[in-house]
């Protein structure tokens, strides 16, 4: 059966709500990332910002000499966590086979859903229309057979885009776009085929299968596949997280343990509060620590499942004692994985106090919901940053 | 080093040290057991650095000497060779060669001199208890020991010697077994938490009938057998404080046979969900009634006579652990105390024989 898949992918997702919100940024280039004088990323740019070659996952200070005039914005996860719910929801609106890719773009399944909307190509005019009218925000879309050309075609024409294959269009859809376009073709396997004589999609489908195969293995395979526009892969609502973690990356690198435990800190109560949110218990608690001279070290323990701020900290900290930091830090991560439901049923012993501090991170949890993430830090965290600030 | 010794003897020794060797080491040599000829001895050393053991098997020393060889290899050997005389030789290059009727083996063995030292303490004082006894109470406690590897000081068992007391103690977190037993002299005063892979051993190399010493020291247990010794070395950390979550003067109290509970809490079981088995018990004077229910599948209920004094009452339990311990005694009658919905269980003999289990309930 032919199918009518959509992907909507935001335009410029979180520079696009923060111009939103501040009229005064319209039509200005704004960043949304990590401070401008530190070393972290840009998180997203704005179109007006893209012109200046500021892409997002560059460097920041990059970013800056690119464009100084820039308006810089920090992350402000939950306020776009909040928008991209909303985002959801109006996709749900018109199937049930949505999959979230992440908080800015999403599959949807509209094969089958004529009666309700008329053609795809309608409903996914309507989807536009009804997240600019709700959101004031722009989406591009790409309706195709798949999910891999839906996606190819969402991103052919932003901002505000809407690119068609229609069903036995798809070879000739690729065929003028260069290679790396396809899935799992990177900069290794881009320089291969090159030496191929092969730059574009086109020139891959008139190349012999078994070429591919020998040259690329099961790859290979793939690949053809892919050049063809083949891919039969679902649309899956719910794919629960496997994990969910927080990492950061210093200034300048950090030899005091006493910020490497505040900055731990910090990050167990976000990743627990995630964890709470999604319904979530992890078993495994994952340390990651990256030194100076970008050596990574990861080190996990397996144990109760928990979604308890202070419990993950304390974990993650027995972790840091048994690795024995032993230069300067760059970043320092946390994860939490192995996810189940929280299995609150059976009390416990000596936990006099669990029970206290499960109200305690219910109550918490409803003011970051009210007035904002952090609101409320743990105490080792407010005098850290009273002594910094 | 050139030694005979009986097959028999030689593979009962291996196999009280062997297990200690990790299959995984993080230097080779302990992969190894340290053989050491000498009078009319042969003893056979193993360690992991945390647990060590030494063995001595009655010899012919036609020389003295040391050496080491794959302990696995080592005791895959013996145990297939026929009851008879095991020669072993040390050669070039430390090679051992072994030759026993038939067969012989050359193993590529290393210098003993990297090999670590299993050092026992020299304790102040020993313990001592015949074999089956500490068995016992191993067996009364080991169940409740922690599988949570981020609680370091719950993965072992708790040894205390006071007064006259020998006190063995472990917890999950979620129940607590204690097992007392009151010698006849004085034990001195010490304690420390043993680790679990110690504990394993011990219930393999405990006999039936025979006297044991232990002793704690700093940061090592001991215990002492006619030509055995096994080291461990105590896990750092703080061993909660038991004392103030065993319940004292619960009200309701049921005495049920043991092996009738048992079999009521499976069967009922069955139908629990697979993570905890949570079970309900509802109490009233003169019946038990036991039920678990899943969505998925469905329900279980079982109603049963039996001796309760008490407010009526209803409690969850991961199913499991009220089979484990009461499991760990002997006599078929136990004593089931309850406070409340939300308080703790107590598991104990009815007459007081050294055993308790505290059980905290699961929310149903």
């Amino acid at each position: 059966m032919t199918r009518a898949i959509a992907h909507v992918d935001m335009d410029a997702f979180y520079a696009s709500i923060e111009q939103r919100d501040r009229p005064a940024l319209a039509g200005r280039p704004v960043i949304v990332g990590a401070d401008p004088r530190g070393r972290g990323v840009v998180s997203a740019a704005s179109y007006e910002a893209r012109a200046y070659g500021v892409r997002s996952a560059m460097p920041i200070g990059r970013a800056a000499r690119l464009c100084p005039q820039a308006a810089f914005l920090p992350v402000d996860m939950a306020k776009y966590r909040a928008v991209s719910l909303e985002i959801m929801a109006i996709l749900a609106d018109f199937s049930p086979l949505v999959e979230p890719v992440s908080v800015d773009e999403a599959f949807i399944d509209l094969t089958g859903t004529e009666p309700l909307f008329g053609s795809p190509l309608d409903a996914v005019r309507l989807i536009k229309q009804r997240i600019r009218r709700d959101t004031e925000l722009t989406a591009s879309a790409g309706l195709a057979p798949n999910k891999f050309l839906a996606k190819v075609a969402s991103d052919l024409e932003k901002p505000d885009g809407l690119v068609v294959v229609p069903p036995g269009g798809e070879a000739a859809f690729l065929a003028p776009l260069p290679v790396e376009r396809l899935w799992g073709v990177g900069r290794v396997m881009g320089r291969e085929l090159r030496e191929l004589g092969v730059t574009t999609v086109g020139q891959l489908q008139r190349m012999p299968r078994a070429v591919l195969v020998r040259r690329f293995g099961r790859h290979g395979e793939d690949l053809y596949a892919l050049a063809v526009g083949r891919d039969d892969r679902p649309v899956e609502p719910f794919e629960d997280p496997k994990s969910m973690g927080a990492e950061e990356t210093y200034g300048t690198d950090c030899r005091d343990p006493e910020r490497l435990r505040a900055t731990l800190r910090g990050q167990a109560e976000r990743v627990a509060a995630e964890l709470r949110d999604g319904g979530f218990a992890a078993a495994r608690v994952t340390l990651k620590l990256r030194y100076g001279d970008f050596e990574t070290l990861t080190r996990s323990v397996t144990g109760e499942p928990t979604q308890d701020g202070l419990e993950l900290y304390r974990r993650a900290l027995a972790l840091l004692e048994r690795l024995g930091v032993s230069r300067p830090v760059r970043l320092i991560g946390l994860a939490a994985s192995h996810l189940g439901p929280p299995g609150r049923s059976q009390l416990g012993l000596f936990d006099a106090d669990v029970a206290r501090r499960e109200r305690l991170a219910a109550a918490l949890d409803r003011l970051a919901a009210r007035f904002g993430d952090g609101t409320v830090v743990p105490a080792a965290l407010l005098s850290r940053r009273a002594r910094r600030g | 080093m050139e030694v005979v010794l009986d097959r028999d003897a030689f593979l009962r020794g291996l196999q009280m040290v062997q297990n200690i060797v990790e299959p995984r080491q993080t230097l080779p040599i302990l992969a190894n057991v340290l053989v050491e000829a000498e009078g009319e001895t042969v003893r056979l050393t193993a360690t992991d650095l945390e647990v060590g053991a030494r063995v001595g098997v009655p010899a012919r020393v036609a020389s003295p000497g040391a050496i080491t060889v794959s302990a696995r290899k080592l005791a895959e050997i013996v145990k297939e060779l026929p009851a008879a005389a095991v020669a072993l030789r040390v050669g070039e290059n430390a090679t051992v060669s072994l030759r026993c009727g038939g067969a012989t083996y050359k193993l590529v063995g290393l210098a003993p001199d990297d090999f670590p030292a299993v050092v026992p303490a020299t304790p102040a004082s020993w313990v001592t208890l015949d074999a089956r006894t500490l068995r016992e109470m191993l067996a009364q406690t080991k169940f409740a020991v922690s599988h949570d590897e981020t609680r370091y000081a719950l993965n072992g068992i708790l040894f205390t010697f006071q007064g006259k007391d020998v006190r063995l103690v472990a917890t999950d977190g979620h129940r607590l077994a204690i097992s007392m037993r009151s010698l006849g002299t004085g034990v001195g005063g010490a304690s420390g938490i043993v680790p679990r892979k110690a504990v394993n051993e011990l219930e393999r190399v405990l006999g039936a009938g025979e006297d044991v010493q232990i002793a704690i020291t700093d940061n090592q247990f001991v215990l002492q057998m006619p030509n055995f010794v096994m080291t461990a070395r105590l896990i750092e950390g703080q061993f909660p404080n038991y004392e103030a979550v065993v319940p004292k003067n619960h009200p309701g109290k049921l005495v049920i046979g043991r092996s009738v509970l048992a079999a009521a809490l499976r069967r009922v079981a069955v139908m629990a969900e697979e993570r905890n088995k949570p079970v309900k018990l509802t109490l009233a004077p003169a019946t038990l009634r036991l039920s678990a229910s899943s969505q998925e599948l469905g329900e279980a209920e079982e109603i049963l006579e039996v001796e309760y004094a008490g407010e009526e009452l209803t409690i969850g339990f991961n199913s499991r652990y009220v089979l484990d311990a009461i499991s760990a005694v002997e006599k078929d009658q136990v004593v089931f105390e309850f406070k409340d919905g939300l308080s703790p269980g107590l598991i104990k003999t009815v007459e007081d024989e050294g055993y308790c289990c505290v059980i905290m309930p699961m929310r149903i």
